[in-house]
């Protein structure tokens, strides 16, 4: 057995990486017996095999466990509507002193009326306008650059900021609509189910989440396209929730869901 | 990690995407099971979550990670000791069909590559799980000594010493296996 001392030593010639000296210390301590190179060498020969074991690969549902823990925890830690109003008043309180409030105020009328003598007030409203339409242009890019993102978090973002949108481009739609059909992950399936319902006015929109029904293979995604149904009291609906329940391996939870579901828009 | 620490949880999606197929690859390195590996790489992200607070910022986010995942297996680990429920599960993929072709090794004709592999990763399971870790730490997970030190809490020549006995027992236990099967 090679003493522990010289370990380091046979480690670098094992990753060949001795220098000048090492290489001659070696070669001394393998003349003098102390090391022997025979069982350097099936050591190193068990080295280099172990690296052609081969590497397994996790599977999708590993991603989404993850994405709906942290999806979990962020609503965990949302404060609730009351606690944020309470905070709000502390901190206003902590901060406001009479004379501020005076001063600020007194500032504010300044500003309106010197606002108000340079620029007529329509013209305020038009530069409003034309400055709300700009940050919803920013938002649609932003939407669209970030849909095609590798990171589910990120293309998650993007769905969210479309439902943020009033008046979206065609281009933003049929790209929630390519994510509900396309997306490797559920959850961000169903969070363009969610942004879709807000622009079903739209009849292209109504008809790409019914045709989506049969596109889908997540019981999840399916049950929130079902719910979505009910929303929209979709009734072309009916026809796409039957193929579904032709399928035998479904979840006899969703298959209860699904008739349900039929029965209320029939 | 700081932002995650700070309360920006969008940033643990990164790091997730980061780092997950690492900590796949060193649990299934240790248990070779596919859905043990994936949960345990759960956990470690449950942990992280839970005990963000604690981290320090100091050292290399990685090897904090890594400190995590090993305590996880630690704890698996001696759960299973203890309740006697050794994984009794064979991952079909140990045994051979995605294994790569040989080097054109003279020795190993007559034995067969496969075989030789197959043993090598069952002999890999029976080291014991000290040495195991520092080995695929070393070896898979492209660590340097002086990080395993720190994630194993050890000196760096402890580190070196460690992963060269694990490699001498491997060959050891590697002949007895062929041994066996070709008295």
């Amino acid at each position: 057995m090679i003493e522990s001392k010289y370990i380091p030593l046979v480690l670098s010639w094992m990753r060949g990486d001795l220098k000048p000296a090492e290489k001659e210390r070696l070669q001394r301590l393998l003349d003098e017996g102390e090391l022997d190179l025979l069982d350097m060498k099936e050591i190193e020969r068990t080295a280099r095999e172990l690296d052609r074991l081969p590497d397994a690969e996790p599977s999708g549902r590993m991603s989404d466990r993850f994405y709906a823990m942290l999806a979990e925890e962020k609503t965990r830690m949302q404060p609730s509507p009351a606690d944020r109003l309470q905070h709000w008043i502390k901190a206003l309180r902590s901060r406001l002193s009479p004379l501020r409030v005076g001063l600020a105020a007194g500032i504010f009328l300044l500003g309106l009326l010197a606002g108000y003598g340079t620029n007529p007030l329509l013209d305020s409203r038009g530069e409003l306008q034309r400055l709300q339409d700009e940050v919803a242009q920013m938002r649609q890019v932003m939407m669209l650059s970030l849909i095609d993102n590798g990171s589910a978090n990120e293309r998650l973002k993007a769905v969210n900021i479309s439902s943020e949108l009033n008046r979206p481009e065609p281009r933003v739609r049929e790209a929630l609509i390519r994510t509900l059909n396309r997306d490797p992950n559920i959850n961000v399936r169903i969070a363009a189910v969610d942004a879709l319902l807000m622009h079903a006015s739209d009849p292209g929109v109504r008809s790409a989440l019914v045709a989506s029904i049969g596109r889908q293979e997540s019981p999840l995604v399916q049950a929130a396209l079902a719910d979505a149904m009910l929303v929209l009291q979709e009734e072309g609906a009916i026809e796409e929730l039957r193929e579904l329940l032709r399928q035998e391996e479904m979840d006899s939870t969703l298959r209860t869901k699904i008739q349900d579901t039929i029965t209320k828009l029939s | 990690m700081v932002q995650v620490k700070n309360g920006d949880l969008d940033k643990l999606g990164l790091l997730f995407e980061r780092y997950n197929r690492r900590l796949f690859g060193f649990f299934y390195r240790l248990t070779s099971r596919r859905d043990l590996s994936e949960d345990l790489v759960q956990g470690v992200f449950e942990r992280v979550l839970t005990y963000r607070h604690t981290y320090s910022g100091e050292g290399a986010f990685a090897t904090w990670i890594f400190q995590i995942a090993r305590n996880l297996h630690t704890d698996h680990y001696r759960k299973n000791s203890r309740g006697g429920e050794e994984d009794a599960y064979v991952d079909p993929d140990s045994l051979s069909g995605d294994l790569p072709p040989p080097d054109g090794d003279p020795d190993f004709i007559g034995t067969g590559p496969d075989l030789r592999l197959r043993h090598l990763k069952e002999a890999l399971g029976r080291l014991d799980p000290l040495k195991r870790e520092t080995l695929v730490l070393s070896r898979y997970r492209g660590f340097k000594y002086r990080e395993i030190a720190e994630i194993m809490d050890c000196s760096e020549s402890a580190v070196k010493v460690r992963i060269f006995r694990a490699l001498g027992e491997l060959r050891d236990i590697v002949a007895q296996l062929n041994h066996e099967e070709h008295p």
